[in-house]
């Protein structure tokens, strides 16, 4: 209903600069991408403990995002990573030279735009796994290549 | 996908059962949330599994190329039930349950691989949710694309889900299904 208030009130371009901040909120709550990074997220947490049910007990941050790695991974999306780099300082990158979602694409460059959405749901489950794990975290992905895809984890500052 | 997926997944066309049935969930949780009206989601569902069954048709038929055509409703159900839902829920099914001069009947899939770790809230079922719809409407397209029109819907039984089909008529227009619409 809000919405109907703005159009009314915005009849010049230049007044709807003042609801921008509005205007992505409304945006964000609303893509594919944000609603599909929400499934992954929920699906992602109860996969994590189903995976995790007989596995020692992981205690440091390293420990569980190998564990992640190792393990999760192979169970969610069928192989290990092929490569795992940290600064350290809470960022992990993360590397699957030959990623689930994109293996049926063709290879090379030419659709690496449009494999944005496909990548949203992968960064909810490893989200929502982390998550789980007591690990608040970003995951982002990117690809320069397909079918290797780059998940960058950033690991939330412990509070 | 199939159920011992856990040796197979290496392999290209396989997935983890739990993330897919996890997935669907989520899905029609979300489905939920954006329709509100349980009835509408089962509407959804039946248009996404009757897109997935117009594609399917054409890949399950280029896989089992030793699939006799069929000429009744009795050698429709037993494709589906031999081949087609083994190839792909990796679970078996069977047919029973005949009425109407055998124009109408029912495929009990046991096991149903989606409500492996589910349970449907009795009051949404009530309300018109038909948690596996996506099957009904995959079988309702995959026939749609050979020229069969059927009607196809879904309930939950148990363990096992039963899918009511009744066929309607031989469509007899040349123009493949989906294409037009």
């Amino acid at each position: 209903e809000k919405w109907g208030e703005i159009a009314e009130a915005c009849v010049d371009s230049s007044e709807v600069e003042q609801y921008t901040g509005l205007i992505h909120k409304a945006f964000a709550h609303a893509n594919s991408e944000t609603q599909l990074e929400t499934i992954g997220f929920r699906v992602g947490q109860v996969l994590v403990e189903k995976v995790s049910k007989d596995s020692p007990k992981l205690v440091t941050e390293l420990e569980i995002v190998k564990f992640i790695c190792k393990e999760f991974w192979s169970a969610v999306f069928g192989k290990q990573v092929d490569n795992l780099r940290t600064n350290h300082q809470g960022v992990y990158v993360v590397q699957d030279n030959k990623f689930t979602t994109l293996r049926c694409f063709p290879e090379g460059t030419q659709y690496v735009k449009s494999s944005g959405r496909f990548l949203a749901l992968p960064c909810g489950i490893l989200r929502g796994a982390l998550d789980s794990l007591n690990i608040p975290a970003i995951v982002t992905a990117t690809v320069e290549s397909i079918p290797a895809v780059k998940f960058q984890l950033q690991i939330a500052a412990k509070a | 996908m199939s159920k011992n997926a856990k040796q197979n997944l290496a392999d290209s066309k396989k997935m983890s059962a739990e993330l897919f049935c996890l997935t669907y969930g989520s899905l029609v949780t979300e489905l939920l949330r954006d329709y509100e009206d349980p009835k509408e989601v089962t509407m959804q569902l039946d248009k996404m599994g009757f897109n997935m069954g117009t594609r399917l048709a054409d890949d399950f038929l280029a896989k089992n190329s030793n699939v006799p055509r069929c000429t009744d409703c009795r050698q429709i159900a037993e494709v589906l039930c031999k081949n087609a839902i083994p190839c792909y829920l990796g679970t078996t099914a069977n047919s029973s349950n005949w009425v109407g001069g055998d124009r109408e009947f029912t495929i009990v899939i046991e096991n149903n691989p989606l409500n492996e770790l589910v349970q449907v809230p009795p009051n949404l079922l009530a309300a018109g949710l038909s948690y596996s719809q996506v099957i009904a409407g995959a079988i309702r397209g995959a026939l749609e694309a050979v020229h069969f029109k059927v009607y196809a819907t879904a309930m939950e039984n148990g363990a096992n889900t039963e899918i009511r089909i009744r066929f309607d008529s031989v469509l007899k227009d040349n123009l493949p299904a989906g294409e037009d619409d």
